[in-house]
């Protein structure tokens, strides 16, 4: 490599940052000997700069123009379809007309279930074998959030036992049901473990089933209403 | 103690979404890098009108095939091949273009009338070199105009063309020289 290509090297570095301090060094140097090389450097400036303006402005006119072309995904296969970024698609109006539909028929479901009246069921109480053992170090049902093996037969508590077999409300297990008859848009029911230490010194695991029910009667949109629980 | 430094690419994330076929995802991947994807394919194409077309169907044939992409972690390569390709693609039918840009390079390089630097006001001295920037061979126009719209570092390029650096850097040495040789008495 001759001196002046090795020169055109280092100012091409130098012009894309990359130059290290002893590369800077060496062309610094060459540049105060040879006034040749000073004008080397100072065309590639110019002409750098001249193609640094060139090239930004025709790719950002290029890009303003292309909000009007957004990428469009070709409809194949179950995940593609439809537009990403740019302009809303010819048919934007389906999915507020559809989400519509679907509000409709959840209230209409909603309305006409036959638990309607008792949205939250009565709880199952359940002896689990974690139970057995309130001695176990550092045993917290509640914060552990371990599994009970419920795989074991459940049997029920001696001293909340229903009586004669009378079915109770969740008020008595001290579970507030929460109105769902409005907004009624959706509901959903889950299980969830409570732990509840005894007169006996026992903890004893109550499985609730609960009913949460999603609506949009808040101004900020979607709401979620829960048991309070215990 | 040393400490092992693991670079994190902070769109990979992205890229597995892409792959599940999120399409939010896909947007977001868009906008991250629809300036690079539009310079590599302004860098072959060299024709501005057409850079919009050859970009959407780059995207388009991206999330249509991201499925097919065996090292997720290769995407900006793989990005960058499906970018070339559909330039190089439309190219072919602008071939007669590329030519006039050619015989116009011949033209400028041995011209040597200072004369007319004086006389081009600032739009024509813009196209012309627009055209310079045209007439530069693919493999030295590439990573030049990558290196000048993203103001990105040798290693990147290098990275996204799958180059060694020392080529990166040398095709920008030889970019520079040749407009140098076409533009020195224009600018």
């Amino acid at each position: 490599m001759s001196e002046m290509e090795n020169i055109e090297r280092l100012i091409s570095r130098k012009l894309d940052g990359e130059l290290t301090a002893d590369e800077q060094l060496v062309l610094d140097r060459a540049l105060v000997r040879n006034p040749e090389y000073r004008d080397l450097f100072a065309d590639y400036e110019r002409i750098d700069a001249e193609c640094g303006d060139v090239l930004g402005s025709i790719l950002v006119t290029s890009k303003r123009s292309n909000h009007r072309h957004p990428i469009r995904v070709a409809a194949s296969g179950a995940t593609n379809g439809g537009t990403v970024g740019g302009k809303m698609p010819r048919l934007w109006w389906v999915l507020p007309v559809a989400a519509a539909a679907c509000i409709a028929v959840f209230g209409m479901i909603g309305l006409h279930s036959s638990d309607s009246d008792n949205p939250i069921e009565e709880p199952s109480i359940v002896k689990s074998s974690l139970a057995d053992d309130p001695a176990t170090p550092g045993y917290s049902p509640i914060r552990r959030r371990q599994k009970p093996d419920l795989t074991s037969r459940p049997e029920y508590v001696e001293h909340i036992r229903p009586r004669n077999n009378e079915r109770r409300s969740p008020i008595d297990y001290g579970i507030i049901p929460v109105s769902t008859q409005a907004p009624r848009l959706e509901r959903h029911r889950d299980t969830g473990i409570i732990g509840i230490p005894g007169e006996d010194g026992k903890i004893y695991l109550i499985e609730v089933q609960r009913t949460r029910t999603y609506g949009q009667s808040q101004p900020h949109g979607r709401r979620m209403i829960r048991n309070r629980g215990l | 103690m040393t400490l092992a430094v693991r670079e994190v690419d902070p769109d990979q994330p992205v890229v597995e979404a892409v792959l599940q076929g999120d399409r939010y995802a896909f947007g977001e991947l868009v906008s991250r890098h629809s300036d690079w994807v539009r310079a590599v394919v302004f860098g072959v194409l060299g024709d501005q009108d057409r850079i919009d077309d050859v970009v959407q169907q780059v995207w388009t044939t991206f999330w249509e095939q991201v499925a097919k992409l065996r090292d997720p972690t290769r995407w900006r390569p793989w990005l960058y091949r499906l970018a070339r390709n559909a330039a190089v693609d439309a190219g072919r039918e602008v071939t007669r273009d590329r030519k006039a840009a050619t015989v116009l390079r011949e033209r400028v390089a041995s011209s040597n009338n200072g004369q007319m630097a004086d006389a081009v006001d600032g739009l024509e001295r813009r196209r012309m070199v627009r055209r310079a920037i045209d007439a530069l061979p693919d493999i030295y126009r590439e990573p030049f105009v990558l290196r000048h719209v993203q103001d990105w570092s040798y290693r990147e390029i290098a990275d996204v063309m799958d180059l060694p650096v020392d080529t990166v850097e040398t095709r920008l040495v030889r970019a520079r020289r040749q407009l140098r040789e076409m533009l020195r008495d224009r600018i």
